[in-house]
């Protein structure tokens, strides 16, 4: 064996040592998506809390291992075990404690006719459901991919992980990114469905809502929800669970802790891990590309729902409601309610929509988490 | 062509409304429709009636102090002589003291107020040459 020949052999042997051997075009298709999630959230600051960890997620997944098994589905690795609050739908709650601990209810309380528009908005979650099953996905998948339209990220994570696992990385990076786009997806629709009179309709200060209001609100709206739908039990109880500790005032530590230091570490953890999830092998498939088309199409339907829903109940209504509230009927908090007072500003600068359409907002998540709820209940099985 | 990617391929084009009309199909929907507008129904009727349930716990709040007049200067709180004297000192841009500020209550004053405006608006106002 001469020189050449031996270190040709060496070059090899280390060759095979390094990640490039086993680097596909899959994976670097999907590294390239993830650097569009991570300038996305730097440059355009499109929900870079999310497609930060999500979009470095990605590319630690798609960075090929020894064994050839992606990192989170490794049995000795320790993201693993980090997936395994995914799996097993952990940090989906915890997140829900987190929001209801931030989320202010006030403005749903002083005007409740506009919980309504966020129980129009779900309206999409059931038709894209429709949907789907005539694509021939399963109803289990058909009710995962359905949930995208409630534009709640924790949401359809749990569902998906409960219902379709094998779908969750294509639905959650869809959810998420639907999520962010907000502001690119929503405005079109909004101005499309309603005249330029209509987006001029200035509504009424909200009343001042007491504390004793704000207390038993989370008590009694969980007795409802989860008695109605039983399967949303664990999202909802945890969701005015948080809420009750915010609103009590005695528990201002918890609360504190639960909306801020608590709420980061977990959704660090879960964008990671549903980033790291989604290797080429598992998402670069057909499936994926008809999840984010549907995703798409039923985030369109919950935002144009909840906005002809405001035009239908405006023909009732003594005191007309502005119609772009309802586009913050999906449960977009607070991303599609400032949508909303943008869109309104263009048309007359001195009108504030935004905590009119915080009301529907916050109902979005209350009416998302109840769709999850029945159709987990519906399809578990 | 992959057994998977020709499976996938074949998805693709697969449409068929024969699944609605099954037992997971419309009828689901409905009832899922249902079911969330009857428990944002019930959310909304129970906030109607939630200010009448919590009245008899909350307690009557002390009538605002605003009524009876200020009778000190001092009465004033800091911050709003501070934003006061930063008003002033915007509006005229020259050195300047303020000699005092008083509050003017609608019970007090309001009779002796109204009764100034009209002594002012009754004259005309005479523009003197600065020269």
């Amino acid at each position: 064996m001469n020189v050449m020949e031996y270190l040709s052999q060496k070059v090899v042997q280390l060759y095979e040592t390094t990640a490039f051997a086993g680097l596909e075009l899959g994976n670097v298709v999907m590294m390239v998506i993830a650097l569009g999630f991570i300038y996305l959230a730097i440059t355009k600051r499109y929900e870079p809390l999310l497609l930060i960890p999500i979009g470095f997620g990605v590319i630690v997944g798609n960075m090929p291992t020894e064994s050839g098994v992606p990192l989170v589905y490794g049995e000795d690795s320790v993201l693993r075990f980090l997936y395994f609050g995914v799996e097993k739908e952990i940090y989906p709650p915890l997140i829900f404690l987190g929001i209801g601990a931030m989320t202010d209810f006030s403005t749903m309380l002083s005007n409740p006719k506009l919980v309504l528009l966020g129980a129009a908005a779900q309206v999409g979650v059931f038709l894209t459901y429709l949907g789907a099953l005539c694509l021939a996905f399963t109803p289990q998948q058909a009710g995962a991919i359905g949930i995208i339209g409630g534009a709640d990220g924790p949401t359809a994570i749990f569902l998906a992980s409960n219902l379709a696992p094998e779908l969750l990385g294509a639905i959650a990076i869809a959810a998420y990114s639907y999520m962010a786009l907000v502001p690119v997806i929503q405005p079109p629709i909004m101005r499309l469905l309603t005249t330029k009179n209509e987006r001029l309709i200035r509504m009424k200060p909200s009343r001042k809502v007491t504390r004793q209001e704000l207390i038993m609100f989370p008590i009694v709206a969980f007795l409802i929800c989860t008695l109605l739908a039983p399967g949303s039990i664990v999202l909802m109880g945890m969701l005015f669970f948080g809420n009750l500790l915010k609103e009590c005032t005695v528990t201002d530590r918890l609360a504190l802790t639960a909306r801020t230091a608590m709420i980061d570490i977990v959704t660090i953890l879960l964008g990671f891990c549903v980033g790291a999830s989604t290797t080429a092998q598992y998402f670069l498939k057909g499936e994926s590309i008809l999840i984010f088309v549907l995703g798409a199409v039923s985030f369109a339907i919950a935002t144009g729902c909840g906005v002809l829903f405001a035009k239908l109940m405006n023909l009732f209504l003594k005191e007309k409601i502005n119609p772009l509230v309802g586009a913050a009927g999906v449960s977009a908090v607070p991303g599609s309610a400032r949508v909303v007072q943008l869109v309104g500003q263009e048309e007359d600068p001195g009108n504030y929509l935004l905590m009119h359409a915080m009301a529907p907002n916050v109902a979005g998540v209350i009416g998302s988490a109840i769709a999850a709820g029945v159709l987990w209940s519906q399809l578990a099985n | 062509m992959s057994l998977l990617a020709q499976e996938e391929s074949k998805r693709l084009i697969e449409f068929s409304l024969a699944p609605l009309t099954e037992e997971h199909g419309i009828p689901m929907a409905i009832m899922g429709i249902v079911v969330v507008f009857s428990a944002l129904v019930l959310i909304v009727i129970f906030i109607t009636v939630l200010p009448r349930l919590v009245a008899p716990f909350i307690q009557p709040e002390l009538a605002p102090q605003a009524a009876s007049p200020l009778a000190h200067d001092d009465e004033l709180p800091e911050e709003i002589l501070v934003v006061i004297a930063a008003a002033v000192a915007e509006a005229l841009d020259r050195p300047h003291r303020i000699v005092k500020i008083r509050g003017l209550g609608a019970g007090g004053y309001a009779w002796s107020l109204e009764g100034r405006m009209k002594h002012h608006m009754s004259h005309r106002i005479q523009h003197r040459d600065p020269k």
